[in-house]
C-alpha cells in the first residue's frame, strides 16, 4: 500500500496531466456547445411533452427480413459471415417481440429531436469522454512504466527488496489516478451537458422509441430503428454505456500494461497501442474487401476500436459490424480476460528479463 | 559466500562476459577494467537486474534468482548512472528508497536522518534535487545504498563526480563499512582501490584476467618497470607508461620484460599493472 502511495505521489508531480484533462475539459466543453442550439429546441417541444406519441413498427419488423441485406451476398462474399449474419438476425426477433410487446416503439423518447438528442450524449459527448479516458489510461502507463528509464532509476528500483513486482504498485497507482481523472472529467463534462440539455422527462422513456433510428451510412439502407437487445430506458441505457466505458478503460488499462511488460522501448510500446487502436478502424474498410478470410474481419469487429466507433449504437444488432448478438459486452469481457491473462504472462516474462 | 560461478552473458552475438569465476566473501573487492570490458554487465548481473545467459551466481549455496527478494533484501547498488527524481528532495528519495526496502516506517526517518549525516547533506535535505551537483547527486546515491545495511554492497564508479575531498572521505568511510559485509568497487580510477581493496578483480578481453590481492598483482611486474629522466635514449622495446614530475625534473616510467641499462628499477604499483595489461585496449 505504501508503494501504491509513493507511485501515485510520482505520478501526481506530472504537469502533463493536468494540462491533459484540462484540455480534455475544453474539448467537451466544445461538443457540448456545438448541440446547444438542438437543446433549446428540445426544451420547447417537451415543454408540451406527450407521453407515447410514437409509431408502432415493431408489430411488423422481422428480425431475418432486417438482416438480409446485410448478409445479402451482393454485400457479404463470405458464407461463414453470410451464416453468422443470419444467425444474429434471427435471434434479434425476440427482442422485437419484446419490445413490441412493451410498446417501447410508442415511447416518445425526444420526439422528433430523438436522433439530435442521443447523438449529443452517446455519439458525441460520451464518446469522446469514452476515447480521453483510453488516451488518459495509456499515457499514464507509460509515464509510470518508463519514468524509471527516463530518470535512471530503473537501477535502484529494481534492484531494491520490492524489485520487479513494482509494477504492480505502478498498475493500481495508475487504475487509481486514472479513474479518479476520469470520473472528474466525466462529471464535470455531464453536469455540464445536463445542465444545457433537459433530461427530466426523457430519462424514464424507452430508448427504442420509433423517434430514435440509427444511420448506417456505409450500409445498402440508411436508416433503421433502434432494436435493442433487451428493453432499456434511457436512463438504464446510459448507465450500461457508463458501465460498459469503465470496462473499456479497464480492458485497455490492462492491455497497455502487458505491452510495456513485455518490451523494454517506449518507442515500441507506442507503436503497439496506437496500432491496436488505429489498425481496427482500417480494418473497418479493408477487411470487407477480403472476403477470403473471415476470421479477419470477424476478429477486426471484437476490436475496441470498433466498439468505440460503434458506442452510440450498443445493445442493438449493429448491421455489419458485430457477428453476435451483444458483441460490444462479450468483447469489453473478452477484451479484461485477455488483459488479465496478458498482465499475467508478461509478468513472468518481465520477471526473468533485464531490465537493463 | 556469494559465487560467481562459470558466468557468461551474451547480448545476441555479442559476448559482454566469458566464463567468469568468483568467490566472495567478507572484505572490499576492486573492479578494475577500462570503459566497455564488462565491468557494468557483472555488477547488473549481481544486482539481479540482468541474468546470466549461462553459469549461475549463488548466496549461501542458492542461486541468487531463486532467492528472488530475500536476496536483494541484502542486496544495497549504487549503479554507475545513478538517477533520482528531479522534484524529491533527498529526505523523500530517501523515504522512497527505503519504502522499497521494506525498512520499518518507524525506522525510516532516524535513518535517513543518520546517513544524511554521514553522507554531509544535512543542511540541504529538504532541497530539491534537481539543484544539486553531481557530488551531491553521487552522495544521495551512496546513502540510498546503505538504506538496509546491506551485506553485499555494490559500487558501480562511486567516485564519478566527486572532488579529492569528497573522494578521500567516501573511501574512508568504505573502509570503515568494510566489516561484515562484501564491497565490490568497481572503477577504472586506480587510486580509489589502491588503498582500500583487498583483493583486485580485473576483466580483459571480457574474461576474467586476475583475482588476487594487490601485492600478488603488484609482484607480476617486479624488475619490469623502470624510471629514466625525459630525454634518454630508449629501445623499442621499452613501453612508455606515463611522465611525472619530480624533484630531479620529469621521470619517464617504462615498462620493459628485459633490463633497461641507466634504468631505475621502481617497485611497480597497481596504475603500472593497469596500464600494462589494458595497453592494447583502446
Amino acid at each position: 500500500m505504501c508503494c501504491i502511495k509513493e507511485e501515485i505521489r510520482k505520478l501526481s508531480y506530472n504537469k502533463v496531466l493536468i494540462a491533459f484533462l484540462t484540455i480534455c475539459l475544453l474539448f467537451n466543453a466544445g461538443v457540448i456547445l456545438a448541440s446547444s442550439n438542438t437543446s433549446s429546441e428540445l426544451k420547447t417541444i417537451l415543454q408540451d411533452y406527450q407521453p407515447q406519441s410514437g409509431k408502432e413498427i415493431f408489430k411488423d419488423i422481422d428480425g431475418s427480413g432486417l438482416g438480409s441485406m446485410y448478409y445479402d451476398e451482393r454485400y457479404i462474399d463470405s458464407h461463414i459471415l453470410v451464416a453468422l449474419m443470419h444467425e444474429k438476425y434471427q435471434k434479434l426477433e425476440l427482442p422485437i417481440e419484446q419490445l413490441a410487446k412493451e410498446q417501447a416503439d410508442l415511447s416518445t423518447y425526444a420526439g422528433e429531436l430523438t436522433p439530435y438528442v442521443h447523438r449529443a450524449l452517446f455519439e458525441y459527448l460520451t464518446k469522446a469522454i469514452m476515447i480521453e479516458g483510453i488516451l488518459l489510461f495509456t499515457f499514464l502507463v507509460l509515464e509510470t512504466f518508463f519514468m524509471e528509464q527516463h530518470n535512471k532509476t530503473l537501477y535502484t528500483v529494481y534492484s531494491s527488496l520490492r524489485g520487479r513486482r513494482i509494477v504492480f504498485d505502478k498498475m493500481f497507482s495508475v487504475l487509481l489516478i486514472g479513474m479518479l481523472g476520469m470520473v472528474i472529467l466525466s462529471c464535470l463534462s455531464y453536469f455540464a451537458f445536463f445542465q444545457i440539455w433537459d433530461f427530466e422527462k426523457i430519462w424514464d422513456a424507452n430508448v427504442a422509441s420509433s423517434f430514435n433510428y440509427i444511420t448506417d451510412s456505409d450500409e445498402p439502407f440508411l436508416w433503421k430503428p433502434f432494436i435493442t437487445w433487451t428493453s432499456f430506458t434511457v436512463k438504464q441505457y446510459f448507465c450500461a454505456t457508463l458501465v460498459l466505458m469503465v470496462g473499456i478503460w479497464l480492458a485497455w488499462w490492462l492491455l497497455s500494461m502487458m505491452t510495456v511488460l513485455v518490451n523494454k522501448r517506449i518507442s515500441v510500446a507506442i507503436g503497439i497501442l496506437a496500432g491496436g487502436l488505429i489498425i481496427p478502424f482500417f480494418g473497418l474498410i479493408l477487411f470487407r474487401q477480403l472476403p477470403e478470410l473471415p476470421e479477419l474481419y470477424c476478429l477486426n469487429t471484437f476490436s475496441i476500436t470498433v466498439n468505440v466507433y460503434y458506442s452510440h449504437m450498443w445493445f442493438t444488432d449493429q448491421g455489419y459490424h458485430t457477428i453476435l448478438p451483444w458483441q460490444e459486452t462479450l468483447s469489453v469481457i473478452l477484451h479484461l480476460v485477455l488483459g488479465l491473462l496478458g498482465v499475467f504472462v508478461g509478468y513472468h516474462v518481465f520477471r526473468r528479463k533485464d531490465v537493463c | 559466500m556469494l559465487f560467481i560461478n562459470n558466468v557468461t552473458k551474451k547480448y545476441g552475438s555479442f559476448t559482454a562476459l566469458e566464463e567468469i569465476n568468483l568467490e566472495l566473501e567478507n572484505g572490499v573487492y576492486g573492479l578494475l577494467a577500462p570503459n566497455g570490458a564488462g565491468k557494468t554487465t557483472l555488477l547488473n548481473m549481481i544486482a539481479t537486474l540482468s541474468f546470466p545467459t549461462h553459469g549461475e551466481i549463488t548466496w549461501g549455496g542458492t542461486d541468487i534468482v531463486a532467492l528472488d527478494e530475500k536476496y536483494r533484501d541484502i542486496l544495497g547498488f549504487l549503479p554507475q548512472q545513478f538517477g533520482y527524481y528531479k522534484n524529491y528532495t533527498p529526505k523523500q528519495f530517501l523515504k522512497y528508497m527505503a519504502t522499497l526496502k521494506g525498512i520499518e516506517k518507524d525506522k525510516i526517518n532516524t535513518l535517513i536522518d543518520t546517513l544524511l549525516e554521514k553522507v554531509s547533506l544535512s543542511d540541504v535535505k529538504d532541497k530539491k534535487m534537481k539543484k544539486f551537483s553531481g557530488g551531491m547527486i553521487q552522495r544521495v546515491g551512496i546513502a540510498q545504498a546503505l538504506l538496509n545495511d546491506p551485506k553485499i554492497l555494490i559500487l558501480d564508479e562511486p567516485t564519478a563526480g566527486l572532488d579529492p575531498k569528497e573522494r578521500v572521505r567516501f573511501r574512508n568511510m568504505i573502509r570503515e563499512l568494510s566489516g561484515e559485509r562484501i564491497v565490490i568497487l568497481s572503477t577504472h580510477i586506480v587510486s580509489d582501490i589502491e588503498t582500500i581493496a583487498d583483493k583486485i578483480i580485473m576483466i580483459r578481453n571480457h574474461k576474467l584476467f586476475c583475482f588476487d590481492t594487490l601485492e600478488n598483482i603488484c609482484n607480476t611486474l617486479d624488475g619490469k618497470i623502470y624510471e629514466l629522466p625525459l630525454g634518454s635514449k630508449i629501445d623499442e622495446e621499452h613501453i612508455l607508461l606515463y611522465e611525472r614530475q619530480c624533484s630531479e625534473g620529469t621521470m619517464q616510467r617504462f615498462y620493459c620484460e628485459k633490463n633497461i641499462r641507466n634504468g631505475i628499477p621502481v617497485r611497480p604499483n597497481l596504475e603500472d599493472v593497469f596500464l600494462v595489461v589494458y595497453r592494447d585496449e583502446r
